[in-house]
């Protein structure tokens, strides 16, 4: 029952969801579209770097989770919603939960329904503050969730191609006139979204096990986190994401580990019905 | 949906369905009666998702979490309180529905994937709940439910009684929502689906209509439920989980989400497609992999039926239909009776409107200091506006000035910032389009918002809405009273159609028109409100001249007759012929208000289209101007 136990063991857990609310947002963004497949996308990416942390070391395997969550949300594009862009955003976003099906059964009948994990980046007992403990991989992930955050406001307010999917997000039609390419915006956000999920739930795969079903509850949870953000800001999903994580851990040390999710997810209704806005304080109801 | 429900809405379809159900029974073996009462649960809740989804356009993954509050709230009630059967299917349902209420009324006034991720977080939670709780048994769940029985002895013991309760059942949902989604109420759904701007200036209550037919998802889910329960004779948490609603999802995607039809047709495909499955996967991965390689499958099922047929087997049925009976009017030379828009150019002169010129000269609509600000841009600053009846009000100015946005907060598509808008009398300030439209406001759309895949007619029909009050439940199951009404709205359209000119383009599909119809038809919609004001932004654009003359004869017969009309023109010619007095916005501020001859020969008018400094004492004879 020590509080500052429960932040420190939320903390991990809250940056993953964190990252698939970042993911969550950037495709909205720029398309509309919600993604059912984004827990899944970060599912397959831990599992890319599980399969490459056989050939080398652990650090450099996360970079291939990378690859594999970006690869799949490139296809994902391509393949499912790209075709249907004539059809409306409620089949494409219909289409993303079939994809989410897909990825997690062929996860699974490539790897089975096993717990896996990777090595940590450095190896040693866990770091000691007083009586609370914290995994040596934890400080990795912030500093990997840290540095991807940086990196992806730079991209979007410093690049060319990043003010572009701003543009697109703010007004598709009128980025179209001005010869922004929205098919190729899209397609960059589902890559970069895959990606950086991929990336941090495998830096995460060293703390917490990897196994092929849990994607649809990450992406539930990363989805809190978007709401958080309001759907819109990436810093305030990713600290939306850490207060998910805090919450979930705080109720299953005080309350109980077995309804930890039942009521998380109910304070996803709870925060729906009463606060849409999430963290911000636009009115939701009035955007379009 | 035309094609498709021209082909199987008719009753031809729902009497071959029904001969099936009484024959199959008799001809077929146990399996298969299993099965197909087994098939017959899977499309009950395949047809509340296409409700919801399909017709109201709306995401729901709740059906899995309905469908286990009807099996669990019958199991429980009968078994352990020993309630009778029927009332406990009742009294879940009902809880289903009051759930559906109490989640779907908040979460409809935001963005549509709200409910989405709403919903399959409560159907999580409900898994969850029966997975850990004590009185429900926990993972394993409880039995001892017994086979359906209603009072007096009629029990449906076996699976050929089951089967039959169970389709029973089904073809009555069926019926009830074909009826629905042909009813006021269901137009109005569709209509939301198309455009819903237009639908809820119309009149419809948007986040109302989408609550209630969450709710009818959720009774026919729960009611799934129950016949599942006292089919199984025991409950466990497994079969509601998420994958469930995804499975119905799949059900409903394959069969065709635009018609109650899909729902069954789905839901057979579906079946056979996993029994060939079971059959054909060990082989390819081995035993283990049954349950990942089922779920491979239909996911892949489910993209691709979506990529290549987003309609499923209806809209795939209703392609083949088409072709055969096109095929087979080539043959014996009579033309196909396919719906086809009639070409361009195919207009009747508008017939003249009973001209009892009565203007009213008192003022209707009274806007005081409205502002719309989006950010740190101020698209209306302050903006007064007068309209009498019987006038028309032109409102111009350049591109950006504030014009739509006016009538977007005139009309309650937007909130104001600021300000007070009063209607005869009654405040409309922020209020939502639909209580707008209530209070006698109509209007039109600067760029086309029919429905898609509605007709003429049923375009116009969504206008007489609110002329009507027959609901969803009262449409299923039709009175004497609901028949009348909707002959009495359909009446209504006809003489609006005729009045127009447009009565020949009825029965065509709305969308597929020229340009110049659907703004007439759209005049025609909002003409069916039988508004006192109508605003109409940008009526002549994108208009030829004999169009733009129709559009012409039109307004000033609805101003002889006492309308009080608001347009938004670029056509200066088109305005100066038809306004009474013209307010010019610029920068979303007044810049003038008077007769158009007035308006024509102002310099700052000219200098605002033309981008000239005003004069220095430009200000203050606008002042005067204006006052």
């Amino acid at each position: 029952m020590n509080v500052f136990q429960d932040l420190a063991t939320g903390l991990s857990v809250g940056l993953v969801y964190g990252m698939i609310g970042v993911g969550f947002v950037v495709i909205h963004r720029i398309t509309g579209v919600v993604n059912f497949a984004q827990g899944d996308l970060a599912v397959a990416g831990a599992f890319g770097a599980v399969w490459a942390a056989e050939l080398v070391p652990p650090e450099v395997s996360v970079f291939a989770g990378a690859a594999v969550g970006g690869l799949l949300g490139a296809a994902l594009y391509w393949c499912a919603v790209h075709p249907l862009r004539s059809q409306g955003l409620l089949v494409q976003t219909i289409v993303t939960l079939g994809a989410a099906v897909v990825i997690r059964s062929v996860v699974q009948l490539l790897f089975g329904t096993k717990p896996y994990a990777i090595l940590p980046f450095t190896g040693g007992d866990p770091l000691r503050f007083g009586d609370v403990s914290m995994q040596r991989q934890t400080v990795w992930l912030a500093a990997a969730a840290l540095v991807l955050y940086l990196l992806l406001t730079w991209f979007f307010e410093r690049t060319m191609t990043g003010r572009a999917m701003s543009a697109c997000a703010v007004n598709r039609y009128a980025a179209g006139v001005v010869g922004i390419n929205a098919t190729r915006m899209a397609a960059v956000a589902f890559t970069l979204s895959g990606a950086i999920v991929g990336f941090v739930t495998a830096t995460q795969a060293p703390i917490a096990f990897v196994t092929s079903g849990v994607g649809l509850a990450l992406a539930l949870k990363g989805f809190i986190a978007a709401v958080l953000g309001g759907f819109d800001r990436i810093g305030l999903a990713l600290a939306g994401g850490v207060l998910v994580g805090f919450v979930e851990s705080f109720t299953a040390s005080t309350i109980s580990a077995a309804y930890q999710d039942v009521i998380v997810l109910t304070l996803l209704l709870v925060l729906l019905v009463a606060r849409p806005a999430g963290l911000t304080r636009v009115k939701v109801s009035q955007r379009a | 949906m035309p094609s498709a429900s021209a082909l199987l809405g008719r009753h031809g379809s729902l009497v071959l369905l029904l001969a099936l159900v009484l024959v199959v029974p008799v001809v077929a073996d146990d399996y298969y009666l299993g099965l197909g009462a087994t098939v017959g649960v899977q499309a009950l809740l395949a047809m509340g998702l296409i409700l919801v989804t399909g017709l109201a356009g709306q995401f729901s993954l709740a059906q899995a979490g309905f469908f286990g509050i009807g099996a669990y709230g019958s199991a429980l009630l009968t078994v352990q309180h020993g309630w009778p059967h029927l009332a406990a299917a009742a009294a879940s349902a009902a809880v289903a529905t009051g759930l559906a209420y109490a989640l779907g009324k908040p979460i409809f006034r935001l963005r549509g994937h709200y409910l989405a991720m709403g919903t399959l977080a409560l159907t999580q939670i409900l898994y969850l709940l029966a997975n850990n709780l004590s009185f429900t048994g926990g993972s394993s769940g409880f039995g001892g439910v017994e086979p359906f029985a209603l009072g007096g002895g009629l029990t449906f013991d076996t699976l050929r009684e089951q089967f039959w309760l169970t389709w029973a059942v089904l073809l009555v949902a069926l019926w009830g929502c074909l009826r629905a989604g042909r009813s006021r109420e269901g137009r109005a759904l569709q209509a939301l689906g198309g455009h819903e701007a237009a639908a809820s200036a119309c009149g419809v209550n948007v986040s109302w209509s989408k609550t209630r037919v969450f709710a009818a998802s959720a009774f026919i889910g729960s009611i799934a439920g129950s016949l599942y329960a006292h089919q199984l004779l025991y409950v466990n948490p497994a079969p509601f989980d998420v994958f469930a609603s995804v499975g119905v999802l799949t059900v409903a995607v394959l069969g065709g989400l635009r018609s109650p039809w899909g729902a069954i047709l789905g839901a057979v495909g579906y079946e056979a497609l996993r029994q060939g499955i079971d059959k054909v996967l060990p082989g390819l991965f081995g035993e283990a992999s049954v349950g990942a390689g089922q779920a491979l499958v239909l996911g892949v099922m489910l993209v691709l039926v979506l990529v290549l047929r987003p309609d499923g087997f209806v809209g795939l049925l209703g392609a083949v239909a088409g072709s055969v009976r096109r095929w087979y009017a080539a043959r014996t030379g009579r033309p196909a009776q396919d719906r086809a828009a009639p070409a361009p150019g195919d207009h009747a002169t508008a017939r003249p409107v009973p001209s009892g010129r009565s203007p009213m000269a008192g003022v209707v609509l009274e806007a005081e200091g409205l502002s719309k600000h989006f950010g740190g841009v101020k698209a209306l600053d302050g903006v007064d506006l007068t309209l009498h009846a019987g006038e028309i009000l032109a409102v111009i100015g350049p591109n950006g000035a504030g014009k739509s946005t006016l009538m977007n907060v005139l009309s309650g598509n937007l909130p104001a910032t600021s300000g007070n808008v009063t209607m005869l009398g009654k405040a409309l300030t922020r209020q939502p389009p639909h209580r707008v439209a209530a209070l006698g406001l109509a209007r039109t759309f600067q760029t086309p918002s029919l429905f898609a895949g509605m007709t003429v007619h049923e375009n116009v029909l969504v206008g007489a809405y609110r002329g009507g009050k027959v609901g969803l439940i009262r449409s299923a199951v039709p009175t004497l009273a609901a028949a009348a009404e909707e002959r009495r709205l359909s009446a209504r359209v006809d003489g609006i159609l005729e009045r127009l000119g447009i009565v020949h383009l009825a029965s065509a599909e709305a969308t597929l028109l020229s340009l110049g119809q659907q703004k007439m038809v759209e005049i025609a919609r909002a003409l069916a409100q039988e508004p006192q004001v109508l605003l109409l932004d940008e009526p002549g654009a994108g208009l030829n001249l004999s169009e733009k003359a129709d559009v012409a004869v039109v307004l000033r017969e609805l101003r002889a007759s006492g309308m009080a009309l608001v347009l938004i023109e670029h056509d200066m010619d088109f305005v100066m012929q038809l306004a009474d007095r013209v307010q010019v916005l610029v920068f979303g501020e007044t810049l003038l208000v008077g007769p158009p001859e007035v308006v024509q020969s102002s310099p700052d008018v000219v200098a605002a289209y033309l981008g000239t400094a005003p004069a220095p004492d430009a200000p203050v004879e606008v002042a005067d101007v204006r006052a």
